[in-house]
């Protein structure tokens, strides 16, 4: 093989695989939006740049949320005017303020503090009249 | 082509296994034979996946680690038909030389031994000592420790560090990950008196479908698509893909090999 015929089959080999990249992408991008269980995210790593760029404009222009795939239905204006929408709220929802260290100190103070004299009014007062 | 390889020989080494040697010696092969300059070809490896690839025309030294332990002198002797095999090609054929995994201590013992740069200058031959690594710590070191030992046995040999980027690139890691400090700690040193040189990782490591059937890159690129499906079994689709991977990778490494030693294409 000479330099003229290894360029002529590898330029040939690389634009086959480049078509058969964008077709596999197109048939991958199908299943993604019907949801078709078949579909294998691992597939898409075999598509390269060119494959991967066709499946995310195919899936792109068919309005489907990468976040959440069922979502394709709704508006897609709706969607936009929420952008939080697009975000996983994550721990968030979980966060509480911090206690306040004083006020728990001076509650717990004041709190001790009264109790034996309520004891001892209740003693007197009550059980010892 | 403006450069003749016949009075040159290209040591492939790293005493750590699996870090491209076969793969760099494989492109190396083929490319030097697109080039209408095919070498002879030696191989230091018990796994001869050179001969497996090539076929018989490989010169395999084979090692015994048992008779090593046993008689280290005479152990030694095994790499003589080395030296008559790179005397019959000097001038006419480049030489390749792919030492494998854990060979170089005792490669380096024998060049030491038979005074093989000696030999290399009385046949006006001139040496490149390719190492290839990977971006693993170990493989950096190990990488740094046979260039030295190589450069010991043979001084006047021109380094090429050869980074395999199959695993990532050295220039992404995090500055204090093992690998990013081993090659500022060993290569640093050697990266200004070496030449570099990067093989890119081959997309969706579309390789693998070829090397289990000893296959050479040249006979992906000339494979008709149903060769392709019966060597790999893959379906039409996925076996159009690997071919177009395995020749645009070969492509860039051509490439990379051109503008490395000097060939103007034509």
């Amino acid at each position: 093989m000479d330099r003229t015929t290894f360029n002529y089959a590898t330029q040939s080999a690389i634009n086959d695989g480049q078509f058969e990249k964008i077709n596999l992408a197109q048939k991958y991008a199908s299943s993604f939006i019907s949801g078709n269980p078949q579909f294998t995210p691992t597939d898409l790593e075999k598509l390269g740049t060119v494959g991967l760029a066709q499946f995310l404009e195919t899936v792109g222009s068919n309005g489907v949320r990468f976040n959440n795939p069922s979502r394709s239905d709704s508006a897609p204006e709706q969607q936009q005017n929420k952008p939080s929408d697009a975000i996983s709220p994550g721990w968030r929802n979980q966060r509480r303020s911090e206690p306040s260290l004083l006020l728990h100190a001076l509650a717990w103070g004041i709190t001790t503090g009264l109790f034996p004299i309520f004891v001892a009014l209740i003693h007197f007062t009550i059980l010892k009249p | 082509m403006s450069i003749s390889f016949s009075s040159q020989i290209f040591i492939i080494a790293n005493e750590k296994g699996g870090v491209g040697k076969s793969t760099t010696a494989l492109a190396l092969i083929d490319w030097l034979t697109l080039n209408s300059q095919p070498p002879t070809i030696i191989q230091v490896d018990r796994q001869k996946r050179l001969e497996n690839s090539i076929g018989k025309d490989v010169l395999t030294i084979d090692s015994d680690p048992k008779a090593a332990r046993l008689a280290p002198e005479l152990e030694t002797r095994r790499f003589s038909p080395m030296l008559e095999k790179i005397e019959v090609s000097a001038g006419r054929a480049p030489v390749i030389i792919d030492i494998g995994a854990g060979e170089v201590e005792r490669f380096t013992t024998w060049a030491a031994l038979v005074d093989l740069e000696e030999e290399f200058m009385e046949w006006q031959l001139s040496c490149h000592l390719i190492v290839p690594f990977l971006a693993e710590s170990e493989a950096i070191r190990q990488a740094a420790w046979s260039v030295k030992r190589l450069r010991s046995a043979l001084p006047q040999s021109m380094i090429c560090l050869v980074e395999n980027q199959r695993d990532g690139k050295i220039s992404t890691l995090h500055p204090n990950s093992s690998a990013a400090q081993a090659s500022e700690e060993f290569l640093a040193a050697w990266r200004s008196q070496s030449i570099q040189l990067t093989l890119p990782a081959i997309p969706g490591n579309s390789w693998r479908w070829f090397e289990t059937t000893n296959c050479r890159f040249l006979n992906v690129v000339d494979m008709t698509t149903a060769d392709t499906i019966n060597r790999t079994g893959l379906s039409r689709a996925d076996a159009k893909i690997v071919r177009g991977d395995v020749s645009q990778w070969l492509v860039n490494i051509f490439d990379e090999f051109d503008r490395t030693f000097g060939v103007v294409k034509g």
